[in-house]
């Protein structure tokens, strides 16, 4: 699969952390083998982070995931989506944890326009252990490792990624 | 349990790992969990071992079976580690250190003499290594941090709840806590 232009940053602006919709997705690769273990329904606990780097979903369909700071299509990968409301108020499935749990920036790099990332305000490693094992649990399957998307689920994914940004030019 | 005096040959060793204790003392009871940490190991000679080094600061009398399970333990830590070293150096992970290395093969000992061993042993995306224990409704992760913390996290298999969610102070912490978790 060849780099999409489209994710090229081209001084396009940075969004600030308010436009990043409850409705909106971060997809994120994993590796089979190490963090995604052969019949294993998620990723690994013990590759989740807490800081994790994403694509937004107002500027990336999930396949767009696969491809590395290098460009590197990572053809093996699997891709997950984790829901902006669970990464935000991870404090609804624990009360525990803070209510303004973990921030989510728009941070573009320059061959990936949709990166986003987590921040947390220093909090300690039991909330972080917590939040890793609530993102494993509230996550999405958008593509397993090793398998390979049809035309009409890429082109469902186009559509979806507009949709996403229709909802975040509401805010 | 006894003192083991001997040292094995270097045929013996696994190059992969190499534990660099230094003794001072060999009597069991004056070992701290505290010893793991890297001021206060000890070299024994340099050019020599690494499989029998953490017998002579240990001194567990591990049945056949047991040392068979703990050598097919630290076998699987080690091949994590080199097996991963890529794929966490291209994301920015700090591999596991000596300290924290050592560390688990001293845990993964205990454990041993406890028959205790975990299901599953990788390094850990927080920099450090995670060891994984089924039981039949539970999972545990267990995970030993660069900076020298130890903490675990229990969820239940079928809800996904978490159970429990710790912090550790100790090794025999660690023992006490998978003890209960398997009781």
């Amino acid at each position: 699969m060849t780099f999409p232009n489209y994710l090229f940053s081209k001084n396009r602006k940075t969004y600030p952390e308010n436009k990043i919709h409850l409705k909106n997705y971060m997809f994120a690769r994993h590796k089979p083998g190490y963090d995604w273990l052969e019949g294993d329904e998620y990723p690994d606990f013990s590759k989740l982070r807490s800081n994790q780097s994403f694509n937004w979903s107002a500027f990336s369909i999930p396949i767009w995931t696969k491809f590395n700071d290098q460009k590197i299509f990572q053809i093996d990968y699997g891709v997950v989506g984790y829901s902006v409301r669970t990464i935000r108020h991870v404090n609804i499935y624990d009360s525990d944890l803070p209510i303004e749990s973990y921030g989510l920036r728009h941070k573009p790099l320059e061959c990936n326009y949709s990166h986003c990332e987590i921040y947390n305000n220093n909090f300690t490693k039991v909330e972080r252990r917590k939040f890793r094992l609530l993102l494993r649990n509230g996550c999405k399957v958008l593509i397993k490792p090793y398998s390979e998307q049809t035309l009409i689920i890429k082109m469902y994914h186009y559509l979806i990624m507009f949709m996403h940004r229709i909802l975040m030019k509401t805010i | 349990m006894q003192v083991m005096n001997s040292v094995l040959s270097f045929d013996d060793i696994n190059v992969e790992r190499r534990p660099n204790f230094k003794i001072s003392q060999l009597w069991e009871e004056t070992f701290t969990d505290n010893q793991v940490k890297e001021e206060d190991v000890l070299t024994i000679e340099e050019d020599t071992f690494s499989k029998g080094s953490y017998a002579l600061i240990n001194a567990y009398d591990l049945s056949k079976n047991q040392d068979f399970f703990l050598e097919q333990s630290i076998k699987k830590l080690n091949e994590s580690i080199v097996l991963e070293k890529e794929y966490l150096i291209s994301e920015n992970v700090e591999l596991p250190t000596e300290t924290v290395i050592n560390k688990s093969i001293r845990l993964l000992e205990l454990l041993a003499y406890k028959n205790l061993l975990p299901n599953k042993i990788s390094t850990s995306i927080e920099e450090g290594v995670c060891m994984t224990f089924n039981s039949i409704d539970k999972i545990m992760y267990l995970e030993l941090y660069n900076d020298d913390d130890m903490g675990y996290i229990i969820e239940n298999k079928e809800n996904k709840n978490i159970i429990k969610n710790e912090d550790l102070s100790s090794l025999s912490k660690c023992i006490e806590i998978l003890e209960e978790y398997y009781s």
